[in-house]
């Protein structure tokens, strides 16, 4: 128990730290502190912005800004069903699944949250690190909370791998049981 | 004494007519509680629709490839040659080549829209850009109402949508009042003035020429009574219908009258209801009929099929004019409206004959339904089942399996029957895999000749194409042990060899008892060898193969017998099509979903399927797989597909049962999964493999479903590395092999040794051929270092915040 008390009291320190939204998938939205844009927003223009986005995925991460816009209002259910359509529509896109999994954890599937994080993970390209660094981060997240420490720490670890700077990441490698010490350490 | 006798007299009168008076109010107090629970209890018998899924329209759509013209016909709207106007119509700017739609209301739960006026821009044959007409702003997407496949009807077949009184347009309850009860408002359930009329007139006429039933009495024959002419009959239909007068309200009676009145047939199927004719007969909703197809209509309730303004528009013509006449003779319309009215086309349309064109889907969904719904729920009780079927790849996976029978038995005609219910049959399934959505279903290769859904109905042996689940243990093996055993240009062994288990022994043999001695796995799957497979399964064990079978989707417990390694037990194309799903969709299991919601009658949700997902195949394997499957396309027995120019990146397996009964090919591309099967239902042999019989007809409705569609790569997951290797060495290819493959390894185990064949020896990953590139492989950065560890204690714990933990990302 007393482990419960001090894992929660750092996750809510990572709350201070990093609570943030994500920017629109496919649309301009404010860009904050270390949330990175997705590369193909307007906003910050990459190659993938700049080669032009097929139709079909057009219409997916439309159906993603819908969704995210009913996830901050915290219509969870609506936002569920607009990134099943995105789904749906571009199976191979993986914001839907991101967003997918971000919803069914709010409602409290955290079975189907990692399921389609992993989907997610396996879809998003190695240049969207910084997506890539989210998905890890909250697989991390999601793991730690079902006390599965060692999926934690290797999710963690690749969260890493894409953003180094993820302070969540690197308090959970610190605090979590078990954790083997680094090569060097006492 | 005389006195006496008249008391005696007129007190048995007495007593009989009190008896009389007492059996009579018990009659009709009988009759009233009879007729009022029934009355009040009464549900229409609604018939439940299924329907497809809805179509999308978006910027950059290829409307030709959407057949959107074609879809719009079968949703019924009416192209018109003018701007539209109303619900329900269609224009094409003649010039421009612009879209207007005037969209119907669409009630699939969460994007319910009403009625909807879009315009489409249109350049060069895709959609520029979408607007709503009544604000002109610009529209993301905009989606049509679903296509109704079929509805489900009792045995007696009747289509009706029950529509409140204030649905109904004034002019066509003016128009029905004013030809089948003037005086509905007036008399109180019993029209005398008129019964006397029309008696005096059926009398100088010698014949009946006018009825004197009022609307009130023409319910209570449709709704309690038979149609006799008996006297017994009609005193009961007056009694009845002065109880209902007493107990409701004009309006109340109007409007069971208006959904209750027969208007004609669609085939088959009795058409009951004004709101159900308006449909059928004009495309329209009632609320948007003219004052003549009113008064089509109103003319209809005398005769429904001799006044049918499809079958006989002359004779709806003279009885519309006098029902208009009638209207203006009543004030109900003014004499100008009525010959305006008299002027309209009839507007005479060639209704298509309802042609279910999923037949076997709507049994699928049919069963899945009677399952969980009390009997005659669902041919009363109007629910609405919304599917996941796609019409556009229904239509062509029809056209696939006919097209491609014929042509076999072309090819073949041995094969040939007489007899509908002895042809050669095959069926079609087609999945989403990352959804699990049932996009195309045929049972078989004609519904007429049998009703039998081989998709699901047919337990057949899977032959070669359950190969692949052994070579997925042995993947799964290799993951788990890293004994190099089991990578994909590690030879095995396909040669004769007996397999001893339980006392008992077997002995799998090859195609035409040929052997190649050494061969890789990768070949050994690609070209689908039975000694290979066997051995492989053997070493993995039964046990393995079985519960990796299971995990992928396949019923189980499924038999421990080594001949399983064959798929020498018996599964449905449907469970086929579940499992290759998993491997289709990296490894995720997704369930099968043709049913996306249930509605009621009135919209209410009773159903609804979501989305659902679980990992039971590490993504790792199931690449690895899907690697080799898309060799088999590539150079291997599906390479079919490939000489027919079907050029998308594709996997899958062939698969052809001993005694050449059962012929599969079971493939996918990252976004859409098809299983066909072909053969005969009485397990005859037609000597045809599933390259022959069972790829053509895969490759056809895969190359119409994917038309126009950018060709999608299968992504090689983090855990995986594609290496160019030398078939011949099975190790890493130099500049100067002469033929280089790509296979694909799991990290770290990827071959470092150069092929030693062609060229120089060398024995450094740096002078072979570089690994082909990977999307992961190619970007991924160099690991990072541990993470720092922290030199105090995490930071110390800050006020609870409002919202949950993972608000965070």
């Amino acid at each position: 128990m007393p482990w419960r008390w001090s894992r929660s009291a750092t996750l809510l320190a990572g709350v201070l730290l990093l609570t943030s939204h994500e920017p629109a998938a496919g649309q301009t939205r404010p860009v904050e502190d270390d949330v990175p844009a997705p590369s193909s927003s307007p906003a910050e223009p990459t190659e993938e912005a700049v080669s032009p986005t097929p139709p079909r995925d057009r219409l997916a991460l439309h159906f993603v800004d819908e969704g995210q816009a009913a996830l901050d209002r915290e219509e969870y259910r609506r936002a569920r069903l607009l990134f099943e359509r995105a789904v749906e529509v571009a199976p191979l896109r993986p914001e839907g699944y991101y967003f997918l999994g971000r919803a069914n954890l709010a409602l409290g599937r955290s079975d189907l949250a990692l399921a389609f994080l992993r989907k997610a993970e396996l879809l998003f390209p190695d240049d969207r690190r910084e997506w890539l660094g989210k998905t890890t981060c909250l697989l991390g997240a999601i793991h730690e909370e079902v006390g599965d420490y060692p999926r934690a720490r290797s999710s963690y670890r690749r969260c890493l791998e894409f953003s180094p700077d993820n302070l969540r990441a690197v308090s959970a490698l610190a605090r979590l049981p078990g954790e083997e010490p680094a090569e060097g350490q006492p | 004494m005389r006195l006496t006798f008249w008391r005696l007299i007129g007190l048995l009168f007495l007593i009989l007519l009190a008896t009389a008076s007492v059996r009579g109010w018990q009659f009709i107090h009988k009759l009233e509680r009879e007729v009022v629970a029934r009355f009040t209890d009464h549900h229409w018998a609604v018939p439940s629709k299924i329907y497809a899924r809805p179509v999308l329209l978006y910027p950059g759509l290829d409307l030709e490839r959407a057949a959107l013209a074609d879809r719009l016909e079968r949703l019924e709207y009416h192209r018109v040659p003018h701007p539209i106007q109303a619900r329900g119509e269609y224009w094409r700017d003649p010039v421009t080549g612009d879209l207007q739609i005037f969209l119907r209301e669409s009630g699939v739960p969460g994007r319910r829209r009403g009625t909807q006026r879009v315009g489409v821009s249109v350049a060069g044959n895709r959609i520029e850009r979408l607007v709503d007409l009544d604000d002109d702003t610009e529209l993301p997407v905009v989606e049509t109402e679903p296509e109704v496949i079929t509805r489900l009807y009792a045995q007696t077949v009747e289509d009706r949508r029950v529509v409140k009184l204030h649905d109904v347009p004034s002019l066509l309850v003016k128009a029905v009042l004013a030809t089948e009860d003037q005086r509905f408002f007036e008399h109180t359930g019993v029209d005398f003035r008129r019964v006397l009329g029309a008696g005096w007139a059926n009398v100088l006429a010698g014949r009946t020429v006018q009825g004197g039933s009022t609307i009130t009495q023409q319910l209570v024959k449709n709704f309690f009574l038979t149609q006799d002419r008996t006297f017994q009959r009609k005193l009961t239909e007056v009694c009845i219908a002065l109880i209902i007068e007493a107990h409701y309200s004009k309006l109340q009676i109007l409007e069971y009258y208006l959904n209750e009145i027969y208007l004609g047939q669609r085939g088959s199927k009795s058409i009951f209801g004004v709101w159900e004719a308006a449909r059928f007969y004009f495309g329209k909703a009632p609320r948007d009929l003219s004052a003549g197809e009113a008064a089509v209509l109103a003319g209809m309730i005398k005769a429904p099929n001799r006044y049918a303004p499809n079958r006989h528009p002359e004779r709806a013509i003279r009885r519309r004019n006098y029902v208009l006449r009638r209207m203006a003779e009543r004030g109900a319309i003014t004499p100008d409206e009525a010959r305006a009215a008299m002027q309209e086309d009839l507007g005479r349309r060639e209704t298509p004959p309802e042609r279910n064109k999923a037949p076997y889907f709507a049994d699928f969904i049919r069963k899945r339904l009677e399952d969980s719904y009390p009997a005659g729920t669902l041919t009363r009780a109007g629910l609405n089942v919304f599917t996941t079927l796609d019409m556009r790849l229904q239509e062509f996976a029809r056209e696939a399996v006919q097209q491609g029978l014929a042509a076999l038995e072309e090819a073949h005609p041995g094969l040939e029957r007489e007899e509908p219910g002895k042809r050669l049959q095959a069926c079609l399934i087609a999945i989403q895999p990352q959804t699990g959505h049932i996009l195309a279903m045929v049972g078989g290769r004609d519904y007429r000749d049998t009703q039998f859904n081989r998709v699901t109905q047919a337990y057949r042996q899977p032959g070669s194409i359950f190969k692949p689940v052994v070579f997925l243990a042995a993947i799964e093996h290799e993951r788990e042990r890293q004994s190099g055993r089991y990578l994909p240009t590690r030879l095995v062994k396909d040669v004769p060899f007996t397999w001893f288990y339980e006392d008992k022994e077997w002995r799998p043999s090859n195609y035409r008892d040929q052997y190649n001695g050494f061969v890789s796995l990768q070949t050994a799957l690609a070209r689908s060898m039975n000694a290979a497979t066997a051995r492989v399964a053997q070493e993995v064990g039964l046990e393995a193969t079985r519960e990796t079978a299971f995990r992928l989707g396949f019923p189980g417990p499924l038999p421990a017998y080594p001949s399983l390694s064959l798929g020498a037990i018996e599964v449905t194309p449907f469970d086929v099509g579940v499992a290759y799903g998993t491997l289709a969709n990296q490894g995720t299991f997704t369930p099968p979903a043709a049913i996306t919601w249930i509605t009621s009658s009135t919209g209410a949700v009773i159903e609804e399927h979501r989305l659902s997902a679980e990992q039971r195949i590490d993504p790792d394997a199931a690449y690895l797989l899907t690697h080799l499957l898309a060799a088999a396309v590539e150079n291997g027995t599906g390479v079919g597909a490939r000489r027919r120019g079907f050029l998308h990146p594709a996997a899958g397996k062939t698969g052809t049962t001993n005694d050449y009964g059962d012929a599969w090919f079971a493939g996918y591309t990252p976004e859409l999964l098809t299983v066909v099967w072909v053969g005969f239902d009485q397990r005859e042999p037609h000597g045809l493999s599933g390259a022959a019989a069972a790829l053509p007809i895969w490759t056809a409705f895969m190359q119409r479903a994917t038309a126009g569609t950018a060709p999608a790569a299968f992504l090689p997951p983090p855990g995986v590395t594609l290496v160019a290797v030398d078939p011949q060495s099975g190790l890493r290819a130099t500049p100067d092999c002469p033929n280089v493959m790509e296979v694909a390894f799991p990290a770290g185990q990827e071959p470092l040794i150069a092929c030693p064949y062609h060229g120089r020896v060398e024995h450094r990953t740096a002078d072979a051929a570089p690994p082909v590139p990977s999307r992961r492989t190619a970007a991924a950065p160099p690991p990072p270092p541990d993470p720092p560890a922290p030199k105090e204690e995490p930071p110390p714990a800050q006020p609870a915040p409002s919202q949950p933990w993972w608000k965070i990302f």
